[in-house]
C-alpha cells in the first residue's frame, strides 16, 4: 500500500492496526484474530472494568466473594423460614440427588440448588445489561480514538465471568460445609470451563447486539430491563423442570437456551449422579454450543454492519 | 510517492432525525418514507500531504474540519471518496479520551497506551520518560478526578505524544494546562517536525498555523475553500473571517462630533470616494502591500469663505481598529473652492494583511467638526503576498552579532 500510489483500501481502518478484510457477515472469522492482536487491549479492559466496579470501596474485590456468601444465607433463610416446605420440588430434585439420606438437610440443598443457578444468570443477565451501554457509553473512545470497538462489550463480559468465577468458588465451599462435596467429582468439574467458554461465547454474541441497538434505538436498555428478568423467571433458576406438573411443559423450555445452560450447570455442579458418558449429560451443553455459536455469528454480523455507523449517532 | 496522506473526493454525509421515533418509522417503512434531513459536513475534498511536510486546517466552526480530523483518524467513516495515509497514523483528537476519574494517573497513563496500540510492558518501560514529561509529580498516584482539567489534560498531552508515528493528526488540542505547558507543547510538536513526520494540524490559532505549517487548506461549508501556502491561506481566511464579523460602518458614524443642524443646505458635503491604483479607472478592491494606491475625494462647499473646510482620509481595520489617517488639515494643505477634488497618493502602502474600511470626512477649519463623511464603496483587500505577521509593514533588516567566547583569564 505504501508504493504505487493506489487508493484503494479506506486506511483509517488500519489506523491502530485494526486490519479488517471481511464482510461483517463473515466477520466472525476473522474475530478471533482480531482479539488476539489487541489481547492486551482486551485484558486491560477487563481488568479495569472489573476494578472500576469495586474501585474507591474499602474491601474492594473482596465484595465479589462477599456478595455471594451473603446471598446463600439469605436463600436459606428465605427458603426455610417465610416459605413453607417444598416437598414437591424435593421429590423430584431429590431423586437426581441419589442417595437422599445424605441429604437431611432440605432446605440448605433448595439454596445450593438455587446457587448453581443464579449465578450463571446473574453473570449473563448483568453483562448483556450492561453491554447495552457499551457504545453508547463509551462515546468519548468511540469518537475520539481509532478503536477495534468490539473489545468494549467483551471486556464487560469477561469482568462479569470472573465475577461469577469468584462466587463459584463461594459456592463450592458451601457445598463442602453441607456435606453434598464432592457431588460434582473433580472430573466433572473439569466440564465447567467449558462451559463458561460457552456462556461467555453467547454473552458476547447477545451483547453485541444489544450494544448496537442502544445506538439507533435508546429505549433497548429500558426494553432489556423488563426482558431479562422476564427471562430470568422462564428459566428453571427459582423452579424446577423436573416437577411433576411441568412435565408437559419441558419441551417449550428447550427453546430457551439459557434453559440448557442452566441444566449444564447443575449437572456439572450439583448432580452427582449425571452419567458424563451418557448423551443426555451432554445435550444441553451441545444445544447450547450450538445456540452460542450462532449467537455470535449473528452478533458480529450486526454489529460490524452498522459499526462505521456508531461514531455518527453517539 | 512522495505523500503521506492522499484525500479523493472524500464526502460526509449526516442525517439528522426531528425525534428518535422518526428514525423508527423510517426504518419500519423499509426505504419507503423518509424523515431525515441531509447534511453534508464534507463535499469532495481533494489534496495531498507531502511527506514530512506540515498542513494546517483552519476554518469556522462547523465547516467540517474536525470531521475530516475524524476520518483521516479512523473514528468515523466517510460517505463516499477515498483517502490513504502511508504510513502508522497516530491522532490526538481529544485529550484524554478514555480516562477514567476513578483510576490514579499512572493506571490511566498505561491504560491509555494500550488503548493506542502499546502494549502494559512497552507503557511500563515508557512510563518513567512520560510522567517526567507530564510534571503531575507526586499527583500521578493520586485518582483523577482529583485533579484539575488542566493536569488531566497534561497526563493526556504526555502519554498522547510519547507514540512514534509517522503521521500526526492534531485537532486543536493547545489549550493545555498553563503557559509554560503550552510552550512545551508546542515544542514537541517542533521536535515531530523536525524529525521528518507528516503532521495535520486543525487549530484556530493562525498564528500557529503560520508558524507550523507550511500549507494550509481552508474549509468553508465542507468544501475546500483555498490550498496553498500557509501564509497566504491564513491572511486570505483572516481577512474573508474580518469581513464577515462586524459592521465596520456603523463605528465610523459616531466617530466625530456631528456640525450643527439646520445648516444642511449649505454644509460642504462628499459626492464620492473612489480608490484606484494611479492610472487606472478602474475601483481597486484588492492590492498588495507595496502597491501605489490614490482615494480621491471628490467635494462640494457652497460657501467656502462661511465654511473652511479639511479632508481627512482614515484606514479603519473591519475589527474598528483606526490604522491609519491623513488629513489636510495635519499636513498644512488648504482646500479651497466651492467644489473640487482632493486625491490622496500613497506611493507604497504599507498595510499588510486585511480588510479595510475607507473613510473620508469633510472638517472644519479648526479640524473639529464634521461635516460629512463618506465611505469608498468597497472595503479594500489587502493582501499579503509575503510571510509577514501584525498590521503595518516596516523598513527593516537584521544583523546578527555573535557573542565572543571569552576564555580563562590566566
Amino acid at each position: 500500500m505504501s508504493e504505487g500510489g493506489s487508493i484503494s483500501a479506506p486506511l483509517g481502518e488500519r489506523a491502530y492496526g485494526v486490519h479488517r478484510t471481511l464482510p461483517p457477515v463473515l466477520a466472525v472469522f476473522e474475530l478471533p484474530r482480531i482479539l488476539w492482536e489487541h489481547r492486551e487491549l482486551v485484558k486491560a479492559m477487563a481488568r479495569r472494568s472489573l476494578k472500576a466496579r469495586f474501585r474507591g470501596s474499602v474491601l474492594g474485590l473482596l465484595w465479589p466473594l462477599i456478595h455471594p456468601f451473603c446471598l446463600f444465607w439469605i436463600y436459606l433463610f428465605v427458603f426455610s423460614r417465610i416459605f413453607p416446605s417444598r416437598k414437591d420440588f424435593f421429590a423430584s430434585e431429590l431423586v437426581l440427588l441419589g442417595d437422599v439420606s445424605q441429604v437431611l438437610r432440605d432446605n440448605y440443598y433448595f439454596a445450593v440448588y438455587l446457587f448453581s443457578g443464579i449465578l450463571a444468570w446473574t453473570a449473563f443477565g448483568e453483562a448483556v445489561h450492561r453491554n447495552a451501554q457499551a457504545i453508547t457509553g463509551n462515546g468519548n473512545l468511540i469518537k475520539k480514538m481509532a478503536f477495534p470497538s468490539e473489545v468494549m462489550p467483551l471486556a464487560e463480559c469477561l469482568a462479569t465471568l470472573a465475577i461469577q468465577v469468584f462466587g463459584t468458588s463461594v459456592f463450592l465451599g458451601f457445598m463442602f460445609v453441607g456435606g453434598l462435596w464432592p457431588a460434582p467429582g473433580p472430573a466433572q468439574l473439569l466440564i465447567w470451563p467449558i462451559l463458561l467458554v460457552l456462556q461467555l461465547v453467547f454473552t458476547y454474541g447477545l451483547s453485541l447486539i444489544v450494544g448496537t441497538l442502544q445506538v439507533f434505538l435508546r429505549d433497548t436498555d429500558h426494553i432489556l430491563g423488563v426482558l431479562i428478568t422476564f427471562w430470568m423467571f422462564l428459566t428453571p433458576i427459582f423452579w424446577s423442570p423436573h416437577i411433576e406438573a411441568l412435565q408437559g411443559y419441558v419441551g417449550y423450555f428447550e427453546w430457551n437456551p439459557m434453559f440448557h445452560l442452566i441444566q449444564a450447570y447443575r449437572n456439572v455442579l450439583i448432580h452427582p449422579g449425571c452419567d458424563w458418558l451418557s448423551w443426555e449429560a451432554w445435550r444441553p451443553v451441545l444445544v447450547f454450543a450450538g445456540v452460542g455459536l450462532g449467537m455470535l455469528w449473528l452478533g458480529v454480523w450486526f454489529f460490524q454492519s452498522k459499526r462505521k455507523r456508531f461514531a455518527d449517532e453517539i | 510517492m512522495n505523500h503521506a496522506i492522499e484525500v479523493r473526493g472524500l464526502s460526509k454525509k449526516y442525517k439528522s432525525y426531528p425525534t428518535p421515533g422518526h428514525r423508527i418509522l423510517e426504518a419500519l417503512s423499509l426505504g419507503q418514507r423518509s424523515f431525515h434531513r441531509e447534511h453534508w459536513a464534507l463535499r469532495d475534498v481533494d489534496f495531498d500531504v507531502a511527506k514530512g511536510s506540515a498542513l494546517g486546517i483552519i476554518g469556522a466552526n462547523g465547516a467540517g474540519k474536525s470531521t475530516l480530523m475524524k476520518i483521516l483518524s479512523g473514528t468515523t467513516f466517510q460517505t463516499s471518496g477515498t483517502f490513504a495515509c502511508h504510513g502508522r497514523v497516530s491522532s490526538m483528537l481529544e485529550l484524554g479520551a478514555g480516562f477514567h476519574a476513578e483510576f490514579s494517573g499512572r493506571e490511566n497513563l498505561i491504560m491509555n497506551g494500550i488503548m493506542m496500540g502499546y502494549s502494559r510492558r512497552e507503557m511500563l518501560e515508557k512510563f518513567d520518560e512520560i510522567w517526567e514529561f507530564s510534571e503531575l509529580g507526586a499527583f500521578i498516584e493520586e485518582p483523577l478526578r482529583t485533579y484539575s482539567s488542566g493536569m488531566a489534560m497534561r497526563l493526556g498531552f504526555s502519554v498522547a505524544v510519547a507514540v512514534d508515528p509517522e503521521i500526526l493528526i492534531i485537532d486543536e488540542i493547545f489549550a493545555v494546562g498553563d503557559m509554560h505547558f503550552q510552550k512545551k507543547c508546542i515544542d514537541k510538536i517542533y521536535e515531530f517536525r523536525e524529525r521528518g513526520k507528516t503532521i495535520l494540524f486543525c487549530s484556530h490559532s493562525l498564528y500557529d498555523i503560520r508558524q507550523l505549517c507550511d500549507q494550509a487548506l481552508w474549509v468553508r461549508d465542507g468544501r475546500i475553500a483555498r490550498h496553498g501556502d500557509a501564509t497566504l491561506v491564513t491572511n486570505e481566511y483572516a481577512a474573508f473571517e474580518r469581513a464577515l464579523d462586524i459592521d465596520a460602518k456603523a463605528v465610523v458614524e459616531g466617530d466625530l462630533p456631528a456640525a450643527p443642524k439646520g445648516a444642511k443646505e449649505q454644509h460642504p458635503r462628499i459626492t464620492e470616494v473612489r480608490v484606484y491604483r494611479p492610472g487606472s479607472e478602474e475601483e481597486c478592491r484588492e492590492c498588495s502591500p507595496g502597491e501605489a494606491l490614490d482615494v480621491a475625494v471628490s467635494y462640494e462647499n457652497p460657501d467656502p469663505s462661511r465654511y473652511p473646510i479639511h479632508i481627512g482620509i482614515g484606514f479603519l481595520r473591519s475589527d474598528q481598529t483606526l490604522c491609519i489617517a491623513n488629513s489636510t488639515q495635519f499636513d498644512g494643505v488648504a482646500v479651497p473652492g466651492e467644489s473640487g477634488t482632493a486625491v490622496l497618493h500613497i506611493p507604497r502602502l504599507q498595510l499588510l494583511s486585511g480588510t479595510f474600511v475607507v473613510f473620508c470626512v469633510i472638517l472644519d477649519g479648526p479640524g473639529i467638526h464634521r461635516y460629512d463623511n463618506r465611505m469608498a464603496k468597497q472595503d479594500l483587500v489587502v493582501l499579503s503576498r509575503e510571510r509577514n505577521l501584525g498590521l503595518f509593514a516596516q523598513d527593516h533588516r537584521w544583523k546578527i552579532e555573535v557573542a565572543r567566547e571569552v576564555g580563562p583569564i590566566s
